[in-house]
């Protein structure tokens, strides 16, 4: 029998086609008229309704912890303190008071021997007048006033770096609401006088208001001890952070089956929403391949080989923790929900046909297939500082989806070691 | 139903009308599953691919230009959904149904020889979806390969290659178990 033989057969098989109207797939019809799709779409709310929720749920957790984390912080400031910080709140500059000096304590003022070499050195540049107008407004006897304008340089530095602290021991928010307090002792002078005389005020009565609020909260809000367990002060940096990493893949339907490697690369961008807490955004192009020399299961039958090469767009969304902050490295744990679009899937089958022979057939779709937040991602890793501004990280991972992936919708895991360079301004 | 009485449902369909909708479904029900029927692996399929069909036919009856034939468009409609069924379900194994299976003929070739419908599906749901399509498309569809390679998103080797196995499973088969009804190709 030759093609065009066979051809003619059933060719003209399909002219008498005997086939008897069936009522209930009318009904079945009018069913998906009724719903038009509606049950399409109630099943993609649902998955869209899942990933919401699940992204909500990862929000509503990081909130809490970030919520615990500063209630302990604030539990761990002595309460002396806080009522004092309150007080100098409240104890806005009064340039006839503070002439008097009658709300000074000399207990809180900081030792002159203690501030930084610079400053004294500054001090001796001054103008004579300078010295004149300090000296006449000073309330502190033996200090002159370009120390004390120093010391207010000192302060501010002092502020800065505070402000920028990232540790579990002084939070932003205090840092800011002291910044603040500090601000408001400053602006109400800076604003009704003249530069000269401003200029005397910080020398003198300003600035020994702000003294006594640096006092304190040096002597007692933040201790040494305190300051110096801080950790790494990350100068001036924002809460964002790019991040390019590369990574080797290793993907298997069952861990024994690891065969051939793949590979990551792409763009992460980190948002800090607390010091020791950030969101990962990521693009990942993917390539994964893998095996299944066991037998994939299919619905009806065995399917005795598979082998299977994915291009995936991998958007990962994570939650990280830095659980560990060195002076030089961090580590953190990650966790969250990837989105796989499947941009291309190559698969070659074989399996035993009825007549005992191996039969092989290959697919090739494309962008076919998008789970979105169906992957659940778990990591860990470690972070080596190179400088204020960059880090690279070595991150290994466990990927597992919750629901099937790709066009057979099978439990594809995925494992591996993220690299990358961390940018952070 | 005459010609005037179906032209008729088919511009009632833009009214979304439910009658029209059924009588258009049942007239062309018999057409429609003779072409699904051969794109798929079971009946249920087919019902599943035909009344996609249908919804698109509904939903898109605008599209429908009436001065012309309703076939061959209800019938680029069919094979589309079949296509895109092919393409989702050819993983996930409905084809090792079939292959799976052994064989069971219903009956013997027609005494001349021929093959009646039923045998013909029956032996096209032995291949592979890829196979069946392929085959379908070329030989009962009219397709050229590279109409099949860009519908199918192959190349035009690979339908070649198709093809050539799937006439090859299929004179298997047919010698194989109807050795003697078809004698006279031996």
């Amino acid at each position: 029998m030759d093609d065009q033989e066979l051809d003619d057969l059933f060719r003209k098989a399909v002219k008498e086609p005997d086939i008897q109207f069936v009522p209930d797939d009318w009904k079945k019809m009018q069913e998906k008229l009724d719903g038009k799709g509606k049950g399409v779409a109630a099943k993609n709310l649902s998955k869209y309704l899942y990933g919401i929720g699940a992204l909500l749920f990862l929000f509503a957790v990081s909130w809490v912890l970030i919520a615990v984390d500063f209630t302990g912080e604030f539990k761990s400031l002595d309460s002396n303190n806080r009522r004092e910080v309150a007080i100098e709140t409240n104890d806005l500059p009064n340039p006839s008071r503070e002439k008097t000096g009658a709300t000074v304590q000399t207990s809180d003022l900081p030792n002159t021997s203690d501030l930084p070499q610079k400053g004294i050195e500054t001090a001796k540049d001054l103008s004579p007048e300078s010295n004149t107008y300090s000296e006449t407004g000073s309330p502190y006897p033996g200090m002159g006033a370009g120390k004390i304008n120093d010391f207010a340089a000192y302060e501010k530095q002092e502020l800065l770096e505070n402000s920028a602290l990232g540790s579990d021991n002084f939070t932003q928010s205090e840092t800011i609401e002291n910044h603040l307090i500090l601000e408001k002792v400053r602006k109400p002078e800076l604003s009704t006088l003249s530069i000269r005389e401003n200029s005397w005020l910080i020398d003198s009565g300003v600035n020994r208001n702000t003294m006594v609020t640096k006092s304190s909260i040096d002597s007692q809000t933040f201790p040494e001890e305190i300051v110096k367990t801080s950790g790494r002060k990350i100068k001036g940096q924002s809460k964002l952070a790019v991040l390019a990493v590369f990574s080797p893949d290793a993907s298997a339907l069952k861990i024994n089956e690891i065969q051939g490697l793949g590979a990551n690369a792409g763009l992460n961008l980190e948002y800090f929403i607390h010091a020791n807490w950030s969101l990962n955004l990521g693009v990942l192009y993917a390539f994964k391949t893998y095996q299944s020399p066991s037998g994939y299961q299919g619905s009806y039958g065995n399917v005795y080989d598979l082998s299977g090469n994915c291009y995936i767009l991998d958007i990962p969304l994570n939650v990280r923790y830095y659980a560990v902050n060195g002076d030089r490295d961090r580590w953190y744990a990650s966790t969250g929900l990837s989105s796989y679009l499947m941009l291309r899937e190559k698969y070659d089958l074989s399996y035993e046909s009825s007549t005992g022979y191996p039969k092989e057939f290959q697919l090739d779709i494309k962008n076919q297939n998008q789970h979105y937040l169906t992957i659940v991602n778990l990591s860990v890793g470690y972070e080596r500082h190179l400088s204020d501004n960059l880090g690279i990280q070595v991150e290994p991972y466990l990927k597992i989806p919750y629901s099937g992936v790709g066009e057979g919708d099978v439990n594809l895991k995925s494992a591996g070691v993220l690299i990358g360079l961390k940018y952070r301004w | 139903m005459d010609k005037d009485s179906i032209q008729n449902h088919l511009e009632a369909l833009i009214n979304r009308d439910n009658t029209a909708q059924e009588m258009v479904y049942k007239h062309y029900y018999r057409y429609g599953m003779s072409v699904c029927l051969r794109y798929t692996s079971s009946r249920e399929e087919a019902v599943e691919v035909l009344n996609d069909s249908f919804l698109n036919v509904f939903t898109k009856i605008e599209q429908y230009d009436s001065s012309r034939d309703f076939k061959p468009w209800f019938r680029r409609i069919l094979i589309n959904n079949a296509i895109n069924h092919a393409q989702r379900h050819v993983m996930k194994a409905k084809l090792i149904q079939i292959e799976d299976l052994s064989f069971q003929p219903k009956s013997d070739l027609t005494s001349d020889g021929d093959l009646d419908y039923q045998e013909m599906i029956e032996l096209t749901r032995s291949l592979s979806p890829m196979y069946r399509t392929v085959f379908n498309l070329y030989v009962i569809e009219g397709f050229s390969h590279e109409e099949i390679s860009n519908a199918l998103q192959i190349s035009i080797g690979a339908s070649k290659s198709n093809l050539s196995r799937a006439r090859c499973n299929l004179r298997e088969m047919i010698i194989g178990k109807y050795q003697k009804g078809v004698a006279k190709y031996g």
